[in-house]
């Protein structure tokens, strides 16, 4: 059994750099460049790990301290999770792009950097493990972080926003830890190709479904899905520029890349009444987020609204259950990702040129006014939001809709492909209040400089060339669903035989 | 072909070289203007040229490849009819790009213009070339986007320009929303996005024939601003003059007339197909020409005859047995030539007037009588006066509409009435703008247009009377590349007078002459009380957004209702999937073995004052008590595992429970009585709370009881397929680590990257409240309204703020110091604490060291050495115990534990071995029972992060500035 080394080095670049980073905590500056060095290492590892799939088409993994699966912990980097993890090491180095010059206050305090690469760490081992157990803590990893992150963010209401989140957190916790508990309780084992060997072998104890609902709604806590996204928009949109680039757009994610798992390789005889129930929850997600983002107070806020309603999209594709629907889930998750981060940081560029660094519609209309190129970019990302062509949204439009006609679900198509005409609107008209009206008089005036523009441009640069490009990501994807077809692949390049 | 493809490019390319803010100072308004001009005009000719390739129905076709996973390919498919409307936009584009440059006054405009101008130029072609669905769409959503930017062109200042343009935007991209779906679901139909094969299939009988029909015809009719969506177009007037003669009355309205012509051989000749553009084109057309016969603004007043024209069209598309196509593109070529040249003259008049009005406007034929003449040609065509290009449009428009049964009369009549308002329409433009008396004084800022304006226009209008009068060796071509059927077409019809179209024509003429000639009587009415689409569109646009509203009232805040309703979605969710699974009914069969488990008598103790000390937790009134309470039940618990027996569990268990009471103890002794009492009342805020609470809390204790009994119950035995890892690990842990407890053996090894996860969240939930409790005050973040105008006296007010802090600080540490010393601090307590904290890290240090053979490990260590640095806060308060503990700064205490932890974990990888990998240093050295491996330093670095990490919670909670709060109240 070979271990591929990149795979750990995905996590632990990350997990070294944040510790790196408390050492040096004198020298601000430095701990930057560290986390970025960190970031980027763990970008090239993924970057690997990926083209090794590609290369070998089978799963690489890595047994952490030498122990064999199913008694050890395995990171398993298969088409899926290395995709995911490119997708996710990609927009954390840009966030942490974004952080290097950030203006922001909180980006000095000492602990930042750490806290910032630990989130990373446990996002990106969220994705790679393959074990159950190691997934709750990379997550507790993640949670943790990500709620002291946005408690010491510059806005003022990002304490509250973090405390609730925390107490909302801990049930999604609870459900996990239960699910978890049921399913060792039940199989003696938490190695997730062992589960799914034996789930496979048609064992199905009066557990297993129990433990099915509660990964379930774990995962839709994560991902911030009705009835349990209420934290979201609060936690989001009070979170520093870099972090929330990174919460709404990838971190989001997680509990996504966990539901396609758990309905290909674990429940696969559960899935029906699963995806019945992601199809309708997503299509409430799909409107309750964008219509909150149309009618909300905030830029910041209405891209956290409209994270909400993407995650629908993602969701009724994946309940679509077809294959070419579950390549439409999968296109839309990677896409969205890159233009969501980089709107983000768009945002927070125009609103650091602010006295007050505020979001707000009512304060933020034609600051953008002189900021051509940032106008530019934002109404680039917009487009590829609302899924307009050539942009890499239209490519994710277009494979949803594909999935959409292979399930021949008339109605959910009908209200998903009508629900992205409000996307348009609240994009293109927070775009013509920010960068196409001249400011109002009693606009205070602007600083002289904010946050780089760098990092949003290579993103939208990322979300250009897959809209142009698209080739290498649909067919890949097509092939990741090709494997997620036959779990078997995934139990035996784990345990082996 | 590829020539051809690299020509029609061009206007993209140059778009990409004058966005480039150098190249245009370089060139220059004049250089612009000739560059580009040319270019089109080339291109213009070069189409032209390739009519022979095309006729007799042959087709040039491109394939590249480009997304073939999708099924977008990069295809061109021309054929005759694509070829006209190329020449169409390349015609009337050599015009507009001439007119553009001497349009504004503004060079920086007239480089913007350019570029949008260029980038929709090759936009539309790629549109009309298109032989895939998808590229097609592609080009047509290019078009929409465009088309926003160049209607707020001047979005900056009018409020009107953007409001219009985002209704343009959302009806065109609605539009093309329903469009890519029905193209997508038309395309699984015939199995193909290719154009070549879609054509050749016949689709009319498909099940889905009336889902994607229906799709794209909304598509096509938002785009061409069919009735009820046709008020975007009014409203995208504030667009730049030449983008309106260009985009919103030649080209892009154009782009759904062109996808109908193209799909009618594959789509038309249905019920549905006849009946929806018959129906819709009709109205579209009457109500156009009704509202443009009312409009005062000359752009207003061509926009709606624009709209009459575009139904006419979608009219003609829809007639039976393919009867109007001829029609319909003459149809097209003529209005083009025609309004474009109108909506320039609305340009030229309205820089040399400064108004659009024509209630203002008059007798402009003696201050620009070239502008007159072109004017007059234009109306005439749009009038359908013989000889013009206009009139060939009108006769085979009637001739299409021939009456062959009751029900065709109908569109005759239409038609009819609404050739006659036209009439009066180009009547009313013409006569009224330049040959009636001037109104007023309005024209005394009146300025001579440039000659490129008149120029330009003039082209176009005269191409109008050449198409006429040399129709057979001009016009018929390209309409017989286009037109698949056989046709004939002449200006006069071979009977002459006696036919009766052309006396249709004729009595149309002195009709609509008649009308404009009461004008004065019928522009006095009320305008006319029909629902303009308009209306519906602010309702529905009110309506989504107090679904929106009310949407978000949902988020009110209030932490309480957030988490019932997530309990209530998991137990929806319990409930859905066990029914669907029919598990439910299993649970019947379940034998709770539970009920008879080995009696003992110090288990049914342990039990019952779990339960006891559980229910005092509640009940008790009294806060220590509740707290004490608590935390014997805690205790009892880990009884319950030391006799199971799991003395690792026991420990951590006991040890915990000890810290948690201690924290609790704490915070409560902080708090004051008052404060706890609003507490409790907030607790207890509703009669229907407690029930409400007690059912909830009595649903999940219940559920996860059930779920505990059957686990219990269900435990997996060893079978052929399930090797538990449980037994692995009791069998295997002193051959794989030489060391005798299982349970430290999975902590550090078998599942040691679980540890080191667990003690960076412990580090990080530490150093993050180091974080919150050192970070600058909340009154210094910039956020918001609340500070503005910081910069004057920012840092007069942070050094203000500073030096308050620090005599505030001062104050209270002496106020603490006396509360500590009145109520903890006695000689003996003082001895008793100094002496702890030794023997704590003595036992801590045997935690460490026999973790591997013993109960109790780094972790346990860490936490009796922290409970040991508590009692010191307790018993020293705040200040001395910092005082006393000065050698220990927690902060690094936590990075140097964690420093270890990794350097420990990623050794082994460096020298080639695993992350995490375990070694035994020396299998024959151990003294005193020491097992030496790697693990050592792993439990040491457990030890410091977990020690300084609750070192750091103990110093924030025995903070002082805690007592602010209360100070305050």
């Amino acid at each position: 059994m070979s271990d591929y080394v990149y795979l750990l080095g995905i996590v632990l670049a990350p997990l070294t750099g944040a510790v790196l980073c408390l050492t040096l905590a004198r020298n601000n500056q430095l701990q930057r460049y560290l986390a970025l060095i960190a970031a980027a290492i763990a970008w090239f590892c993924s970057l690997n790990v990926l083209s090794e799939v590609i290369r070998t088409g089978a799963p690489v993994i890595y047994r952490l301290g030498a122990w064999d699966p199913p008694y050890g912990i395995v990171l398993v980097g298969d088409s899926l999770s290395a995709l995911f993890v490119l997708m996710a090491s990609t927009v954390v180095l840009g966030g942490i792009l974004y952080a290097v010059h950030c203006k922001d206050r909180c980006v000095t305090y000492p602990a930042f950097m750490t806290l910032f690469l630990c989130m990373a760490t446990g996002l990106f081992g969220g994705f790679l493990t393959g074990d159950i157990f190691t997934l709750f803590v990379f997550m507790e990893l993640m949670v943790i972080s990500s709620v002291i992150l946005v408690a010491i963010s510059d806005n003022r209401l990002g304490l509250e926003a973090a405390l609730k989140y925390l107490l909302i957190s801990s049930m999604g916790t609870l459900f996990l830890l239960i699910g978890i508990a049921a399913i060792y309780a039940t199989f003696n084992t938490l190695n997730m190709a062992d589960i799914a060997r034996l789930l496979s072998a048609g064992e199905r104890p009066i557990l297993s479904v129990a433990a099915a609902v509660m990964l379930m709604c774990a995962f839709l806590l994560k991902s911030a899905v009705f009835p349990f996204h209420f934290w979201q928009p609060d936690f989001h949109t009070t979170a520093p520029t870099p972090v929330h680039a990174v919460l709404s757009s990838v971190v989001v994610k997680v509990g996504v890349y966990g539901l396609i798992r758990m309905t290909t390789l674990l429940f696969t005889e559960e899935a029906i009444v699963i995806h019945n129930i992601l199809v309708v929850l997503g299509v409430i997600g799909i409107f309750f987020g964008s219509l909150g983002a149309l009618r909300t107070y905030d830029a910041k806020r209405m891209l956290a609204y409209s994270t909400f309603g993407q995650i629908g999209f993602i969701l009724v594709a994946i309940g679509w259950g077809t294959p070419i629907a579950l390549v439409g889930a999968i296109v839309y998750a990677v896409n969205h990702s890159f233009v969501k981060s980089a709107l983000l940081m768009l945002t927070g560029v125009v609103s650091s040129r602010t006295k007050t660094k505020t979001a707000a519609l009512t304060e933020i209309g034609g600051v953008g006014h002189q900021m051509i190129g940032t106008g530019l970019l934002y109404f680039l990302g917009g487009l590829a939001l609302a899924g307009v062509p050539p942009l890499n949204g239209f490519i994710s439009k277009v494979t949803l809709i594909q999935g959409g006609i292979s399930a021949q679900s008339w109605i959910v198509l009908g209200l998903t492909v009508g629900a992205g005409l409000i996307t348009l609107m609240y994009m293109m008209r927070t775009w013509q209040l920010i960068f196409q009206r001249k400011p109002d008089e009693q606009t205070v005036g602007l600083k002289d400089y904010g946050d780089s523009l760098l990092a949003p441009a290579l993103l939208i640069a990322i979300c250009v060339v897959l809209g142009l490009y698209a080739t290498p990501l649909i067919e890949f994807v097509n092939g990741v669903v090709t494997y997620l077809g036959t779990p078997q692949i995934y139990i035996s390049a784990v345990l082996g035989g | 072909m590829v020539e051809f493809t690299l020509i029609s490019s061009l206007p993209f390319v140059l778009a990409l070289l004058i966005v480039w803010p150098p190249v245009r100072a370089l060139l220059g308004r004049g250089g612009q203007t000739l560059l580009l001009t040319s270019a089109i005009a080339l291109m213009l000719v070069v189409y032209l040229g390739y009519f022979p390739y095309v006729a007799n129905d042959q087709v040039l076709k491109l394939d590249l490849p480009w997304v073939e996973a999708l099924g977008l390919h990069f295809t061109l498919y021309i054929d005759g009819l694509a070829l006209l409307f190329g020449t169409i936009v390349v015609g009337i584009g050599v015009a507009v790009t001439l007119y553009t440059g001497f349009y504004f006054d503004d060079d920086q405009e007239t480089g913007r213009f350019y570029t949008l101008l260029m980038a929709f130029t090759g936009s539309m072609l790629l549109l009309v070339f298109a032989g895939n669905v998808l590229t097609l769409f592609i080009a047509w959503e290019l078009t929409s986007v465009i088309s926003f930017l160049l209607i707020s062109f001047k979005g900056a200042k009018s409020e009107a320009a953007r409001v219009g343009a985002m209704r343009a935007l959302i009806i065109t991209g609605g539009g093309g929303l329903a469009l890519i779906a029905g193209l997508l679901i038309l395309s699984a139909a015939a199995g193909s996005t290719q154009f070549e094969t879609i054509l050749n299939t016949d689709l009319r009988s498909h099940p889905w024939y009336m889902g994607f029909t229906v799709l794209i015809l909304l598509g096509c009719f938002t785009k061409s601003a069919q009735f009820p969506f046709h008020f975007w177009l009014p409203g995208g007037m504030t667009a730049p003059s030449p983008a309106s003669a260009f985009l919103h009355s030649a080209t892009m309205v154009k782009a759904g007339v062109y996808l109908l012509l193209r799909l009618e051989p594959t789509l038309g000749g249905s019920a549905l197909w006849i009946n929806a553009l018959i129906g819709i084109g009709l109205i579209t057309m009457l109500i156009g020409a009704l509202f443009a016969l009312q409009k005062r603004d000359l752009k207003a007043l061509l926009a709606y005859s624009t709209i009459s024209q575009l139904g006419a069209l979608v009219a003609l598309i829809g007639m039976p047995e393919s009867a109007g196509i001829k029609a319909a593109v003459i149809g097209v070529l003529a209005h083009a030539l025609y309004k474009a040249a109108l909506f320039l003259m609305a340009g030229i008049v309205e820089h040399s007037t400064g108004t659009r009005n024509l209630d203002k406007l008059g007798g402009l034929r003696p201050l620009m009588p070239g502008a007159a003449v072109i004017t007059a040609l234009a109306c005439l065509s749009m009038a359908g006066f013989p000889p013009m290009l206009g009139f060939v449009g009108k006769e085979t428009l009637l001739d299409a509409a021939q009456p062959e049964g009751l029900l065709t009369t109908v569109p005759l009549i239409v038609m009819i009435i609404s050739s006659i308002l036209t009439v009066a329409v180009s009547a009313r433009f013409a006569w009224d703008l330049f040959f009636a008396p001037a109104k007023a004084d309005h024209h005394e800022h009146f300025h001579r247009p440039p000659l490129g304006l008149i120029i330009s226009t003039g082209a176009l209008a005269f191409m109008s009377l050449i198409g006429g009068v040399l129709l057979g060796p001009l016009i018929v071509p390209l309409i017989d590349a286009a037109v698949q059927k056989e046709f004939t077409l002449y200006l006069f019809p071979p009977e002459g007078l006696a036919s009766p179209v052309f006396q249709t024509s004729l009595a149309v003429l002195a009709l609509g002459g008649g009308i404009f000639a009461i004008r004065r009587w019928w522009l006095t009415w009320p305008d006319l009380p029909i629902p303009t689409g308009n209306q519906a569109y602010e309702w529905v646009i009110g309506a989504v957004n107090t679904c929106g509203d009310l949407l978000l009232r949902t988020q009110n805040g209030k932490l309480r209702h957030y988490l019932i309703t997530i309990l209530a979605g998991l137990a929806l969710f319990i409930i859905l999937l066990n029914f669907a699974l029919g598990n439910l009914v299993q649970l019947r069969n379940l034998n709770f073995a539970f009920f008879n488990p080995p009696i003992d008598a110090l288990r049914i103790v342990l039990i019952l004052l779990a339960i006891i000390t559980g229910l005092g937790a509640i009940i008790l009134k009294k806060h220590l008590m509740a707290a004490i309470s608590l935390s014997i039940m805690g205790y009892s618990v880990g009884g319950i595992f030391l006799l199971e027996p799991a003395p690792d569990v026991a420990l951590v268990q006991i040890l915990v429970e000890t810290l948690a009471t201690v924290l609790i103890i704490i915070m409560i002794a902080r708090l004051s009585a008052k404060q706890r009492e609003a507490i409790l009342s907030v607790r207890f805020n509703h009669r229907y709370s407690v029930i409400r609470d007690v059912v909830i809390a009595a649903s999940i204790g219940t559920v996860v009881g059930l779920f505990a009994l059957i686990a219990v119950e269900n435990r997996p035995v060893s079978s052929s397929i399930n090797r538990p890892i449980a037994l692995h690990y009791l069998q295997n842990t002193y051959r794989d680590l030489k060391i005798t407890d299982t349970v430290g053996g999975i902590v550090t090894d078998y599942r040691g990257t679980d540890t080191v996860l667990e003690i960076t969240v412990f580090a990080m939930a530490a150093l993050g409240l180091l974080t919150l409790l050192t970070r600058p005050e909340s009154r210094e973040l910039i956020y918001g309204k609340a500070v503005q105008d910081i910069d004057q006296d920012f840092k007069k007010q942070v050094r203000l703020a500073e030096q308050a802090e620090r005599e505030y600080e001062k104050e209270l540490g002496v106020a603490q110091n006396e509360r500590a010393e009145s109520r903890m601090s006695t000689p003996l307590t003082r001895k008793i604490a100094a002496l702890v904290l030794p023997f704590a890290l003595l036992i801590s240090a045997a935690h460490v060291l026999y973790s591997g053979v013993a109960p109790g490990d780094g972790f346990t260590a860490g936490v009796v050495a922290g409970l040991a640095v508590a009692l010191w806060y307790v018993v020293y308060g705040y200040f001395e115990a910092r005082e006393r503990l000065n050698w220990l700064v927690p902060g690094r205490v936590v990075v140097l534990g964690l420093v270890l932890t990794l350097a420990n974990a990623i050794m082994p990888e460096v020298f080639g071995g695993q992350f995490l990998e375990h070694i035994t240093l020396s299998e024959t050295w151990s003294p005193a029972g020491l097992h030496f491996a790697s693990t050592l330093f792993f439990e040491i670095g457990i030890f410091l992060t977990v020690f300084g990490g609750s070192s750091i919670i103990m110093e924030a909670i025995a903070h002082p500035r805690e007592l602010e709060e209360r100070d305050i109240e």
